[in-house]
Parts: structure tokens; C-alpha cells; sequence
């Protein structure tokens, strides 16, 4: 299949245009350095490849270098017909540096190229218009005006784009000599003076903003509140969505419970389905919350912002203002977030970024900290009299994981080899438009986000409920103390002593290892097991009837904090480290830490309860 | 002065880049706008050393000290 590239500096669009074109959903956000790897779709006959963005073919960042390394090898190859380059309008001089040394490059080699001129309807609120003939004169190239938000000028760009693609050929003859330009600089400042808008209109409404959201005070004061509000409303607003599902199975659970025989099967549906697998459906709208509001900050803009503040506080502790963006998506899942750190800089604080990441309290951790958190906190309780008591512990357990990563970020600053062939790159950092989010995208990442919860955790979920619920229900007739799944408990029980937890807590950990989502289901099927009741009740109310201590219930929540139990996270830590020790290596070394934490908890923290 | 002594809202011409810096970041910088002869402007500076804010051209950036003070200006009234 021929092929068409797509290049751009960072946060032009490219991703969002990509989308309309191919019918994909990548991720588009308002940050500059969202797409970090090259993505591929299908546009009409041909492949359409979407690029992490660069400012120039000099690239700086790992993200472009990626960028610059794929352009440099698509432009010698016979199966590339086209370069697309998406331009932002309002940005013009700061666009074209990389158009022009795309351009350049490209009539070398006798690929024709189109410009795309996006965010044409910000252009068009503002008042203002663009010669787009003058400016295709003056880059010998088609521009295509259009807006990949408001799709205006999208129909007449996918034709002329069709055609050019089609016959690359005509076009190559057409092609005016290539121009030297020695000094890209100068030249898109010239073309942005004579084209483009006036600066001062662009960057009026960003400029005032700003004023509030960078001031040494509110400035400081905003970013708190945006991260309480964040962190707390996973929890406030997700409660509700939560007991609606919670009442639901419980109901569906009721009516098959009455439609089957008593028997094996009645037992298994009750137990390992309704008890096990059910009771981890009841997180997933709290997992669509996150990603909401995650997202609702992410395209507004702010993010950018929040990293230039925390820069300075996080340089102290080896990190980077860059390493904010991927500690925050860690809070939903630390697989892209581990990749989101191809922006950072410099490669020592990448690496620091990456290893310290599993420690953000990604969605798997919400139904273990949901349960222990229900099972430890009254409901009714609130702090400081206005802040629901259970939000804030929650919020609390977010916030020790952060500590914990910046401790972790220090030592590991302080101790791990640096590779000195790799020079550091300064942190710069654009700061993008303000705009209102774009829904659309972001209704479908936050439905996805649901859908692939379940897709991902559902099968070994059900695989783990399954097999528990058969290695406790036999030898047929005897309790479950003396059970296989009972007897295998006993014998690792030892373990899990010190941390004040019985074998069942003990089996569900040993099985949450490989995947952290595993444990509520695994100990839903346990407790659903031994329950005589025939009503699913839930499983807070039941690990709370059975005495769970508080010590050991805080020793146990902290323990899913800070233990990387993720395969996939190795296995990604691997591939963006290369090294497989490495990786494996913070896998026990996390795990062995968050043992010695939940024991010393239990052991010492005694007094907090009394 | 160095571009990091810039005070907020205040405007001047780059009129050196230290030539110590690493060729590639030169090549940035240059790139940027932050090129001998062209004009900056700086929007914010950051609470407790933290990176300033400036204008190039129709863009904003933010840059932390370490570079800030590698960049040569001249006020501008
Ligand atoms: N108003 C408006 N917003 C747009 C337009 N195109 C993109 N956006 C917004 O601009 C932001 C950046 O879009 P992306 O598609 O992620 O940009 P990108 O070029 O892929 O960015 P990187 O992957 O970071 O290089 C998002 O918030 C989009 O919603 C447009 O034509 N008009
Ligand atoms: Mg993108």
C-alpha cells in the first residue's frame, strides 16, 4: 500500500486530523507531546501514518527523534507517495520551521508535499483570514485551509489530498526547485509576518488567563484545588454510579438465583460469577470518572501549566516538570503513561520517571482501594466537617503513593548510573491555547476506558474466579477450611502473619501478583463461598463482619500501593529501559517493599486506633 | 544581561548564545526565535527559581534558568 506521512510540530492537530481521516481513535490532547510512537490507518487506498510531533528535523526529546528518524527513512522509500504537513494557523512561524526542512527535504527526494493550515476556525473567531494562495505561492505547495475540530475545509482537503496521492508523479515534474533555505529560522519568521496573525490577538485571551493560573498565589492555590478536586471526585462522583451497578448485580444475582436448582451450579453462578466476577464490575464507572476528569484537564490546556509550576519542586527530587504528565495518566494506567516519558529531556530523568511511576495508583488499585476503604471508613463520616470522610481517604492513599514515588525518585537520583554519553536536554516547554474540551473524543475514551477495563481484567478475572471457586468447593462436602483451595491456604498462612491477615487474604494476594484486579475477585469468590446467606451481599459488609483489624486492613491497602503487581507493566518497563534486569529487579524490589510496609504497619500503627 | 535576569513584561534583543552550549540545543534555540537580533519578551517569572515564561514570535515558552543564563540580551526600551 502507498503510503502518506504526516508530520507537524507538537499539539498542531495532526493526531485529531489523523482521526477524521482514518476513523481511528488515537489519543488528541491539548499538551504538546501526546503521540509518542508512530500509528498507523487506512485513508481511501493508501496508509496513513501519524507522527509524534517535533519542532524540528533536529530533534531534541526521544518522541521526536522517533518522529525525525521515521520521516528520514519514509522519504527515501518508493512506497511513501506523499508528506502531508499540518500547519497551526495561529502558530504559524513556530509550524513552518519543520514544514520548510520537510519541504526541503522531501523535493530532494521527489515526494511531492501538502500542506494542511488547521485550527482554521480559531483563525476565523478571531476575525481574521489567511491568504492561503499567497502562502502556497510562496511554499510551492497546495495549503489546504481547514479545521480538524470544526471539520470546515475537511471535503475539499481529502479530495485535493486523494488526487495529489493518486498521481504523485505529475506533481513531482511541477515541482519547483528545491529552495535553499539556509536559514529556516528566518525565512517562517518572514512567511509568518507576511501570512499569518497578528500575535497579540492569538495570545490575548491566553496571556490573561495565565496571569491568574501562573501567579506565584492563585497560581499555586488553583493547582492544589484542581488536584484535591481530582483525586476527590473519583471517589464523590463515582458513588453513586457505583451502588446503582452494585444494586443491579445484586438483583441479577437474586433472579438467576431463583430460576436455578440447588446445586453445583446454583453454587457456582452465586459464587464464583456473581460473588468473584460481579464484584469487580462494580468499579468500572469509577475507572470512567477518572478518565473523564483526567481528560477534561489534559485537552483544556492546564496541563502544560501544572508542569511549568511543578518543574522546580520536581528537579529537587531528580524528576522533571515533564515527568507530571506521565505521573498523572499513571493514575489510570501505568502502560502509556511509562511511554508518555519519551518527552522528558533528559534520559536520566526519564529512566527515574519510568521506574517510579508504578507507584501512581493506576485504575486496577481503585476496587482494592474502594473495598479496604468501605470496609475501614464509615460512610457517613466527613473531615474537617466538609469533606466526605471516605473521598479524603482515598485521597490520602493517592497521595502516599506520590510520596512514596519522590522518595523513591530521590534515592534512585542519587544512586543509579548515569550514561554520560547521553548529553541532558534543557526543559522547554510550549505552552498551548487554552480551549474548551472537545467532547466527542472524549466521550469515547471514557466509554473505552470502561469497555477495556473489563476486556482486559474480565477473562483472568473469570479464569481466577473460576479456578478458586473449583479448588474450594472440593473435595465435595467439606468446608472450606478443608478444602484444596483451603489446604494450599494453610500452608502459606505463615506468610502472610505478620501483616494481621488470615489465609484467604493470603491466597487472594498470592493470586492478585501477576495482576493487582484479581484480588476483590478473588476474595469475593472466597467469601461468596463461605457465606450460608443466599444474597450476595456486599463484600464490604462481609469482610467487615468477619473482623478485618484496622491495623492490618491499613498494612494490607498500603501494601496495594506500593507492590508493582502488573505483568504488563514489566513488560513495558523492559521494552522502554531495555533491560530486562532492570525490570524485573523493581518488580521484587516493590514488592519485597510493600511487604515491609504492611508488616510494620500492622505491627506499629496500633496507637492511631485506640 | 542574561535573558534570565529579564524582568515580567519587560522586552529586549537576543544578542548572544553562548557558544559552550551543546550545538544541538543552539540549533533549538535558534530555531525558536532565539536567534541574535530577534526579540523576546518575558511574560512570567516563575515563584522560587522556577522556569520564566517568555514570548517568541506567536508562541510562548517556558525555559528554565540553566539555559535562561545562557542567553546574551540587550534591553529594549
Ligand atoms: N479548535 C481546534 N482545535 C483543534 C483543531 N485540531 C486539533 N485541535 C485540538 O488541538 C489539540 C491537539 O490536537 P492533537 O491532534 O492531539 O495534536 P497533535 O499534533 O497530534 O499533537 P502531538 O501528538 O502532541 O504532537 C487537541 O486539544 C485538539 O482537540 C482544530 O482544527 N481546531
Ligand atoms: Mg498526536
Amino acid at each position: 500500500m502507498q503510503r502518506i506521512l504526516m508530520v507537524g510540530k507538537p499539539n498542531c492537530g495532526k493526531s485529531l486530523l489523523f482521526n477524521q481521516l482514518t476513523g481511528l481513535r488515537q489519543k488528541v490532547a491539548n499538551y504538546p507531546g501526546i503521540t509518542v510512537e508512530v500509528t498507523r490507518g487506512r485513508f481511501d487506498r493508501f496508509e496513513l501514518v501519524d507522527l509524534p510531533g517535533a519542532y524540528s528535523l533536529n530533534g531534541l526529546t526521544r518522541d521526536e527523534v522517533i518522529a525525525v528518524e521515521e520521516i528520514k527513512r519514509s522519504l527515501v522509500d518508493d512506497n511513501t507517495s506523499m508528506v502531508l504537513v499540518v500547519l497551526d494557523a495561529t502558530r504559524l512561524a513556530q509550524s513552518l520551521i519543520l514544514g520548510l526542512q520537510v519541504k526541503q527535504l522531501a523535493v530532494q527526494h521527489g515526494k511531492p508535499v501538502m500542506f494542511a493550515l488547521n485550527f482554521i476556525d480559531e483563525v476565523k473567531r478571531v476575525g481574521e483570514s489567511i491568504d492561503t494562495e499567497g502562502l502556497s505561492n510562496a511554499l510551492g505547495s497546495p495549503v489546504m485551509p481547514l479545521s480538524a475540530r470544526s471539520l470546515d475545509g475537511l471535503h475539499e482537503f481529502k479530495q485535493a489530498l486523494l488526487s495529489m496521492a493518486d498521481w504523485p508523479k505529475v506533481h513531482k515534474d511541477a515541482q519547483p526547485p528545491a529552495a535553499d533555505y539556509s536559514d529556516v529560522a528566518s525565512r517562517s519568521q518572514e512567511l509568518a509576518s507576511e501570512f499569518g496573525i497578528q500575535h497579540d490577538i492569538v495570545l490575548k485571551n491566553q496571556n490573561r488567563i495565565d496571569s491568574f493560573m501562573l501567579n506565584n498565589w492563585t497560581g499555586g492555590l488553583i493547582f492544589i484545588a484542581v488536584m484535591f478536586v481530582l483525586f476527590q471526585s473519583i471517589f464523590t462522583l463515582a458513588a453513586p454510579l457505583m451502588d446503582g451497578v452494585e444494586s443491579f448485580i445484586e438483583q441479577a444475582a437474586s433472579g438467576v438465583g431463583a430460576l436455578t436448582q440447588e446445586g453445583m451450579f446454583h453454587d457456582f453462578m452465586h459464587d464464583a460469577m456473581f460473588g468473584g466476577v460481579g464484584s469487580f464490575l462494580v468499579f468500572v464507572p469509577q475507572i470512567m470518572v477518572l478518565t473523564l476528569i483526567i481528560g477534561l484537564l489534559e485537552d483544556s490546556g492546564y496541563l502544560a501549566r501544572a508542569a511549568l509550576m511543578c518543574h522546580r519542586p520536581l528537579s529537587f527530587f531528580g524528576l522533571s516538570g515533564r515527568s507530571f504528565i506521565p505521573y498523572l495518566s499513571g493514575h489510570a494506567c501505568a502502560i502509556p503513561a511509562i511511554m508518555a516519558a519519551r518527552t522528558i529531556e533528559s534520559p536520566h530523568k526519564r529512566l527515574v520517571t519510568m521506574l517510579t511511576i508504578p507507584l501512581m495508583s493506576c485504575s486496577a488499585r481503585l476496587p482494592v482501594y474502594a473495598l479496604l476503604v468501605a470496609v475501614l471508613v464509615p460512610a457517613d463520616g466527613t473531615f474537617l466537617g466538609v469533606f466526605n470522610l471516605q473521598g479524603a481517604a482515598f485521597f490520602g492513599l493517592y497521595f502516599f503513593g506520590i510520596v512514596m514515588a519522590l522518595i523513591i525518585s530521590q534515592v534512585l537520583n542519587r544512586f543509579l548510573p548515569r550514561d554520560l554519553e547521553k548529553t541532558d536536554m534543557p526543559f522547554i516547554l510550549e505552552l498551548p491555547t487554552y480551549r474548551l474540551p472537545h467532547w466527542k473524543p472524549l466521550f469515547h475514551r471514557v466509554i473505552n476506558s470502561g469497555l477495556q477495563f473489563i476486556r482486559r481484567a474480565g477473562p483472568i478475572i473469570f479464569v481466577v474466579s473460576v479456578g478458586i471457586w473449583v479448588l474450594g468447593y472440593f473435595p465435595l462436602n467439606a468446608s472450606l477450611e478443608d478444602s484444596w483451595l483451603g489446604q494450599i491456604g494453610h500452608y502459606i498462612e505463615p506468610i502472610f502473619a505478620p501483616m494481621g491477615l488470615d489465609w484467604r487474604y493470603g491466597v487472594a494476594i498470592l493470586m492478585s501478583f501477576l495482576a493487582r484486579e484479581v484480588f476483590v475477585g478473588a476474595l469475593g469468590t472466597l467469601f461468596g463461598m463461605e457465606g450460608a446467606d443466599e444474597d450476595v451481599a456486599g463484600l464490604a459488609e462481609r469482610v467487615q463482619a468477619e473482623g478485618l483489624t484496622p491495623e492490618a486492613g491499613l498494612g494490607l491497602v498500603l501494601f496495594y500501593v506500593v507492590a508493582l503487581q502488573c505483568v504488563a507493566t514489566v513488560a513495558m518497563l523492559k521494552g522502554e529501559s531495555g533491560s530486562n534486569k532492570l525490570a524485573w529487579g523493581l518488580y521484587v524490589a516493590y514488592g519485597v517493599l510493600a511487604y515491609v510496609i504492611a508488616v510494620v504497619v500492622n505491627q506499629f500503627s496500633g496507637f492511631m486506633f485506640a | 544581561m542574561t535573558l534570565w535576569e529579564l524582568g515580567k513584561s519587560q522586552s529586549a534583543l537576543v544578542s548572544q548564545v553562548d557558544t559552550a552550549l551543546d550545538p544541538q540545543i543552539i540549533a533549538r534555540l535558534y530555531e525558536m526565535g532565539l536567534a541574535p537580533g530577534r526579540s523576546v519578551q518575558c511574560v512570567r517569572r516563575g515563584p522560587l527559581g522556577g522556569p520564566m515564561v517568555m514570548q517568541l514570535g506567536g508562541s510562548v515558552f517556558a525555559m528554565e534558568q540553566n539555559l535562561a543564563s545562557c542567553i546574551e540580551i540587550a534591553l529594549q526600551d
